[in-house]
């Protein structure tokens, strides 16, 4: 330890008397503003330099402590963000789902079919060369051999083969399957054929029955058919010309056999045929049915009739 | 004390202030944080004696003072005391490391301790400066080897330098 000069002890005393006065003039009154301010503009390019440079360097630093809990934090936020996106997807698909039950729901209301709600869980030919699905109800659930099925857009097919826990379907595009139909509005009967993926046929029984592109099908009475009454089949696309012998026509179903998702197996039909009520509203432009007879063929007077009693079904 | 070393001096203490600023303060450490400027101004006064202490000490704390909100003068007053103490152990020829960290951990210790004092006269409360005390000091003495030989060597490389 050196001793230190007089000068050096008077210095020291001065600023430190020095300090005590800036620090008693600060403390009272606010007698720095202008100081500070002026130092925050001197250093302040020189913070924000330095701010550039360290502040990674910071943030490297202060990420040290937290590594492992980090990593931790990013499998856990990972995973979660998996889990939302898979949600999300799944969300998709539900309310794709709801909108067809919803459908499905509408129509059974409308034709007051009693329907079982049910997923189709296969589709194919798993019986021979026969357009089939298979559906997650059984006769555990009340699913009968013979039964209609349908969707909310129209007729899907009927039961073949129940077991327990699950049914297979003969869908009404089976090139084998025939439907007994009836005409919306002239309420002419005939016999539509599956024609797997394309358009199915109609031949109508009546030789000199009317038959129209947009004419409209529901199920009907022939035969020895099993199916429910009033189920929508589909529309007339094209009208065929065969010369002699009863018309027949092209349909396209209003199902959809390769996208089928939710359908629904009709287990107690109406008590009274619902005729045409099921049948969404004719569109407007071909909204002009057959008649029965040539005569009076003038646009049709069912059409409003029938789209006032559906409603708004869809 | 040549223009030079001053110039040197004052360029590293204004450094050192910005960086605790700038740098330090944004250390997430546990119980307070390492004070750059004190270092430099041991340096400094352990390199070049009790006036460069005395001066740098008080310079360096006047510069913090203005950059923080605590009352103008209150760090310039303590460094200055530390300046002039930590140059009252000269001459460096008898220093060894071990003397060099015990005057940091003296230093920190006491500029720490008159800073929280002086905020308890105010009354504006020293009591976190005070509870912060033995870490602020362990972290003093653990950057201490990496600043003091930097300022001391500059000091030593200037004095030649000029000389």
């Amino acid at each position: 330890m050196k001793r230190s000069t007089r000068r050096q002890r008077v210095a020291l005393v001065v600023l430190l008397l020095v300090a005590a006065v800036f620090v008693t003039l600060d403390a009272k009154g606010n007698g720095f503003g202008g100081v500070r301010s002026g130092a925050q503009a001197v250093f302040g390019p020189v913070q924000r330099g330095l701010s550039a440079v360290f502040s990674p360097v910071g943030r490297l630093l202060g990420a040290i402590p937290h590594l492992a809990t980090s990593r931790r934090d990013i499998e856990e936020l990972r995973r979660q963000n998996d889990d939302l996106r898979r949600q999300l997807a799944e969300r998709a698909l539900h309310a794709d789902r709801t909108g067809q039950l919803h459908d499905l729901t509408l129509l059974a209301g409308l034709g007051r079919y009693r329907v079982l709600p049910a997923a189709v869980v296969g589709l194919g030919p798993s019986l021979g060369f026969e357009w089939t699905a298979t559906i997650d109800a059984g006769s555990t659930d009340g699913v009968k051999p013979d039964m209609t099925v349908l969707t909310g857009a129209g007729l899907v097919g009927r039961v073949k083969q129940v077991s327990a826990a699950t049914s297979l379907i003969v869908l009404a595009g089976d090139p084998a399957a025939t439907v007994g139909a009836r005409m919306a509005g002239t309420g002419e009967l005939g016999l539509v054929t599956g024609g797997g993926t394309g358009s199915m046929s109609l031949t109508l029984l009546n030789p000199n029955a009317v038959v129209r592109p947009g004419d409209r099908l529901v199920t009907g009475p022939y035969g020895q058919s099993t199916y429910v009454a009033g189920v929508p089949i589909g529309e007339v696309i094209g009208v065929g010309t065969g010369g002699a012998g009863p018309p027949t026509a092209t349909v396209r179903p209003y199902v959809q056999f390769t996208r089928l998702d939710v359908v629904g197996v009709v287990l107690v039909g109406p008590r009274t045929d619902p005729r045409d009520s099921v049948l969404p509203p004719p569109p407007p432009a071909t909204s002009a049915p057959g008649t029965s007879t040539p005569a009076t063929s003038t646009p049709g007077t069912s059409a409003p009739t029938v789209a006032s009693t559906t409603g708004s079904p869809r | 004390m040549t223009a030079a070393r001053i110039f040197v001096a004052g360029l590293g203490a204004v450094l050192a202030v910005a960086v605790q600023g700038t740098v330090i303060a944004r250390l997430p450490l546990p119980g307070g944080l390492p004070n750059l400027p004190l270092l430099v101004v041991v340096g400094v006064a352990l390199a070049a004696g009790t006036t460069a202490g005395l001066a740098c000490g008080f310079g360096t704390g006047l510069a913090a003072d203005v950059l923080s909100d605590h009352p103008v003068g209150l760090l310039a007053l303590c460094l200055a005391l530390v300046g002039f103490g930590v140059g009252l152990l000269e001459p460096e020829s008898d220093r060894g490391a071990l003397r060099s960290l015990l005057a940091v951990a003296v230093a920190a210790a006491a500029a720490q301790l008159g800073y929280a004092a002086l905020l308890g006269l105010l009354g504006a409360g020293g009591g976190t400066a005070v509870a912060e005390l033995p870490s602020t000091v362990a972290y003093d003495v653990l950057l201490a080897p990496f600043v003091l030989p930097v300022v001391i060597g500059a000091d030593r490389r200037l004095r030649s330098v000029v000389a």
